[in-house]
């Protein structure tokens, strides 16, 4: 749904423009589908009580993004606390269940590659999810997390040089 | 001139201007290393394609409905604990509160044994303010301990002299070891 | 609500909490240490009341020990037809296994013939061993030899008592 600067827009316009990013964005960070309809609601619910305050829908969506986000990575540093290793365990993706060769080597793909995003650092994985999973592009990541364009562009970067030394590309199959 | 990784890595997400783009684009075909580096990155790119996760629509539909409905006047949330926001400093208050109700209350029912047996002495007149025969148990240390609790309060000796004559003061009264006394005499 | 609440409250703060109960067990003494404590510490104070004639002939005695802790002080009060003497003896156990025994002493008394009575007070520190022994003479010291009166003193002893005992 297109909605133009300056046109006046409901809750429900918001909700439809940036809901499917939102959810994208914080399930990369939780990995957990309930948890994170949970926050995106929460995140929609604290917006309802403030969104007289935000000047267009442009601004709205930064501000949700930037709200989950901070609620994504709040809720998994609170339950990493909590439940250390078995949190950790459950975070480094699905269990191989294919006898398939095929699909054994896609599913260890999947799996290295969310643990290697997991243990990068949080200003560079909250970037690169933004930009992977949230669509993104610097100039909205910049205003999201109230950073230049040269930095989202530097922490990019420096994310998928880390990611590359996590996952050793040399032995992963792309597919 | 090899272009930097990070000039690279804006190119693949294209955030690059138009005119940069052509002049990347150009070197990479003349410089393997600059390739390379790119074909990584869009590797790197293919990876997060493979892990996306779509939403249904009836995923969206459900989390509107919850929303709307926690958001109308006068209706419950859905999930009502969760729904419940506490502020971090109510939050600590009600901490803080817990505890000290948890404390008065712990304080309050440690048991004191207030019914402690006394003996009486048998030399000499030996009374307590309410003139009732009294000793104090010391076979052991833990009764001690025990009357130490009861009885926080100097232990009293009380002497009725005998009454065969007046007493008179003979000089300052006098505190000194006894050994000095009998080198004195 | 309000129990799943303090639930939330209890699993998010349950360090505080356990922290707190570490804390209150210090009040709730361990009998082991108490003990421990106690046995370095504790004291026997025997004291035996004397009226003695100017000969120094013991007419009357009285012997009382009572057992009490470094610090913690021991009341004695006699009192007579016309007297009052209360002596408070305090004893400290010094980092040389001595001890400091500080002794204040009040007299009241009153003459025969008349309703008034007079005050004395002394105070005094002495630095003394286990079983040495320290005299009070409330009335002070019988100074003339010819007269028949009476006069009163008090033996003080500190000893270390361990398996505790008593009159």
């Amino acid at each position: 749904m297109d909605v133009g600067e300056g046109q006046s827009y409901t809750f429900r316009d918001v909700y439809d423009l940036v809901f499917p990013v939102l959810f994208k964005v914080v399930y990369h960070i939780i990995r957990d589908k309930t948890i994170a309809e949970d926050l995106c609601q929460e995140a929609f619910i604290r917006y309802y009580n403030k969104r007289v305050s935000l000047p267009n829908i442009t601004e709205s969506k930064y501000w949700l993004i930037r709200v989950a986000k901070n609620l994504a990575f709040n809720y998994r540093k609170r339950k990493l606390r909590e439940a250390g290793a078995v949190y950790r365990l459950k975070q480094e993706g699905p269990k191989i269940q294919e006898d398939n060769q095929y699909d054994l080597i896609k599913e260890e793909t999947k799996a290295a590659v969310k643990g290697a995003v997991d243990s990068l650092p949080v200003k560079y994985r909250s970037v690169l999810i933004l930009k992977e999973y949230g669509e993104l592009n610097y100039k909205e990541i910049a205003q999201i997390l109230h950073i230049s364009e040269n930095n989202v562009k530097i922490r990019v970067y420096r994310a998928r040089v880390l990611l590359e030394k996590n996952l050793n590309l040399g032995d992963l199959h792309v597919f | 001139m090899c272009f930097k990784g990070q000039t690279l890595s804006a190119y693949v997400d294209g955030e690059i201007d138009v005119s940069q783009c052509t002049e990347i684009e150009v070197h990479l075909e003349l410089c393997d290393g600059c390739r390379k580096k790119v074909d990584l990155l869009n590797s790197l790119k293919g990876q997060f394609k493979s892990l996306g996760e779509d939403i249904d629509s009836f995923t969206s539909e459900a989390i509107w409905t919850r929303i709307t409905h926690s958001t109308s006047p006068g209706k419950g949330l859905g999930f009502w604990h969760r729904g419940f926001i506490i502020s971090p400093s109510l939050m600590l208050t009600f901490s803080f509160l817990f505890i000290a109700v948890l404390g008065v209350g712990l304080f309050f029912t440690i048991p004191r044994d207030t019914s402690f047996q006394l003996t009486s002495d048998t030399s000499g007149s030996l009374f307590n303010t309410e003139n009732f025969p009294l000793e104090i148990p010391i076979d052991n240390v833990e009764k001690i301990l025990s009357y130490f609790d009861i009885h926080d309060e100097p232990l009293e000796i009380f002497i009725q002299l005998p009454s065969t004559s007046d007493f008179f003061i003979q000089g300052e009264p006098l505190f000194l070891k006894k050994n000095d006394y009998i080198a004195g005499r | 609500m309000i129990i799943l609440l303090v639930v939330d409250l209890v699993k998010r703060y349950l360090f505080i909490v356990l922290l707190f109960f570490s804390l209150s067990s210090v009040y709730s003494v361990d009998i082991n240490d108490a003990l421990k404590y106690l046995e370095n510490n504790v004291l026997n104070i025997e004291i035996i009341t004397r009226i003695v004639d100017e000969n120094s002939v013991v007419i009357w005695d009285a012997h009382m020990s009572r057992i009490t802790i470094s610090g913690k002080s021991v009341k004695v009060k006699l009192q007579g037809v016309n007297l009052l003497v209360i002596t408070d003896i305090t004893p400290y156990i010094r980092n040389d296994s001595t001890i400091l025994l500080v002794s204040q002493g009040e007299i009241w008394i009153g003459s025969p013939d008349s309703e008034e009575m007079n005050h004395y007070s002394t105070i005094k520190s002495l630095p003394v061993s286990f079983g040495e022994s320290v005299l009070f003479f409330p009335l002070g010291v019988i100074k003339a030899m010819n007269t028949k009166i009476y006069n009163i003193e008090l033996e003080i002893l500190v000893s270390q008592n361990i398996s505790g005992s008593g009159d």
